[in-house]
């Protein structure tokens, strides 16, 4: 299964404090201003970020309302994959990594009383990951268009009408193992910046932005990383 | 109200770190009683709390509070107990927290602990995937009066639940109160779960713990 670890992941102290998560308080606004910077630097410095990705390229056997059916035997149970990824003669499933040392960085940062810290290298991290699903869609539009066909917009088990019972499955097709991510008995993946993706190729495939799948999420009305844009690093 | 401390309690309302770290360091120095100040120190964390669930702040500016309020905490607390009142710093009651079983999220838990911690809580944490024998038994070790289960995914309402069951098999239910939070918490998962309450977030766990302390003492 081939394995992305080439991602050129560039981040922006503006990028950061232009997040709706945060608020316009001048003074925390420059304390962040100072903090944001040297965190970037030391996530740099001690390789806090290792961005990897292992997908598979699945030929579908059949679609049918409520199911997808794989070549091989795999099969999910998913509605709205369904019926979106209707016309698809293949199914990818990928996932996509960050690495498990920010986690260990931000949970250190808690430890010794750094929270604010912390908390700043949490919306890090999670914008990385976000960019690096951004940069793995555009590695699968190349795939696409090599067998001059499209891709789909990405969904994930956990969206509304796939069920997150689908991650196993997922994960599995997707050779999560083979870049170290491994799954909770509870369906959490470890590292906990990770993210699993199903895109549909085929000759005319729908196109969804991040915000067409964050209008359907049920977490919508509580979600601090919602989407009000194309994709998950445009989402501010 | 003195002027100073209500200067004090800006400073702290107002993300004013410097000033506020300075002034309570020179009220230290010139003999202001410590358990005071970090009351005053806590009431300016409360008027943060505030503007937080009011959506004026967010949480890096919980954050930085909480950071001075920290930052006081260490040249006061050693103050209170050398001085001739005694006592410890105010300790409102034991909160045991942890992420359920399963569930490897801990930037939630670790924000509320943070914030309980500084809102004079003893706070055991337990850290994540924390199994259910492990909860029973630091309740019976520790003893606490709150016990807060952590959980990001809808899967971990079943170690949520999993975990309060074995909990009230133990007979060691009657005895705490519990709240769940993380992720998509509602009064829906709080009823399949059988915990007392949910919290949205950090300052919801503070709330509902002083209710349940104030409803006691």
């Amino acid at each position: 299964m081939p394995v992305i670890n080439n991602f050129n992941l560039g981040l922006r102290s503006e990028e950061i404090l232009q997040l709706n998560s945060f608020g316009t308080n001048h003074r925390i606004r420059l304390r962040m201003q100072s903090l944001i910077p040297e965190i970037l630097d030391e996530i740099d410095h001690l390789a806090l970020i290792r961005p990897m990705a292992s997908y598979a390229l699945l030929e579908v056997e059949d679609i049918v309302p409520g199911r997808l059916s794989l070549a091989g035997g795999a099969v999910l149970n998913a509605p709205v994959a369904s019926h979106r990824l209707a016309g698809a003669s293949i199914l990818v499933a990928g996932v996509v990594t960050i690495g498990a040392a920010v986690n260990t960085a931000i949970s250190s940062s808690f430890a010794n009383g750094s929270t604010l810290k912390a908390v700043l290298m949490e919306e890090i991290a999670n914008r990385l990951l976000f960019k690096a699903s951004d940069e793995f869609l555009r590695v699968i539009d190349e795939e696409a268009a090599r067998l001059n066909q499209q891709a789909s917009g990405r969904l994930a088990p956990g969206d509304d009408g796939i069920d997150f019972n689908n991650q196993t499955v997922v994960l599995s097709l997707a050779g999560a193992e083979a870049i170290g991510i491994c799954l909770s008995a509870t369906g959490v993946m470890d590292p906990v910046h990770s993210t699993s993706l199903l895109i549909g190729i085929g000759k005319r495939m729908q196109r969804w932005s991040q915000f067409e799948n964050c209008q359907d999420c049920p977490s919508r009305a509580r979600c601090r990383y919602r989407c009000e844009a194309n994709s998950y690093a445009e989402c501010v | 109200m003195s002027e100073q401390h209500q200067k004090l309690i800006e400073l702290i309302a107002d993300m004013n770190e410097e000033g506020a770290i300075k002034l309570a360091n020179d009220m230290l120095d010139n003999g202001y009683d410590p358990m005071k100040l970090l009351e005053h120190c806590r009431a300016g964390m409360d008027v943060v709390g505030k503007r937080f669930e009011s959506g004026e702040y967010f949480l890096p500016e919980l954050m930085l509070a909480g950071e001075m309020l920290s930052e006081i905490s260490k040249k006061a607390k050693p103050l209170i107990v050398e001085s001739q009142s005694g006592g410890e710093a105010a300790n409102k009651g034991v909160v045991l927290i942890g992420t359920v079983h399963g569930d490897l999220h801990d930037i939630g838990k670790n924000i509320v602990t943070f914030m309980l911690d500084i809102n004079g809580y003893k706070v055991i944490d337990l850290g994540i995937d924390v199994p259910i024998d492990t909860f029973i038994d630091s309740i019976k070790e520790h003893q606490p009066s709150v016990v807060g289960l952590s959980g990001f995914l809808t899967l971990a309402f079943d170690s949520m639940k999993e975990t309060i069951d074995a909990i009230q098999s133990a007979g060691l239910r009657d005895d705490i109160k519990i709240m769940i939070g993380g992720g998509q918490v509602d009064d829906t998962i709080r009823n399949y779960t059988g915990a007392d309450a949910f919290g949205l977030n950090a300052m919801s766990a503070v709330s509902l713990c002083n209710g349940w302390a104030q409803a006691t003492a």
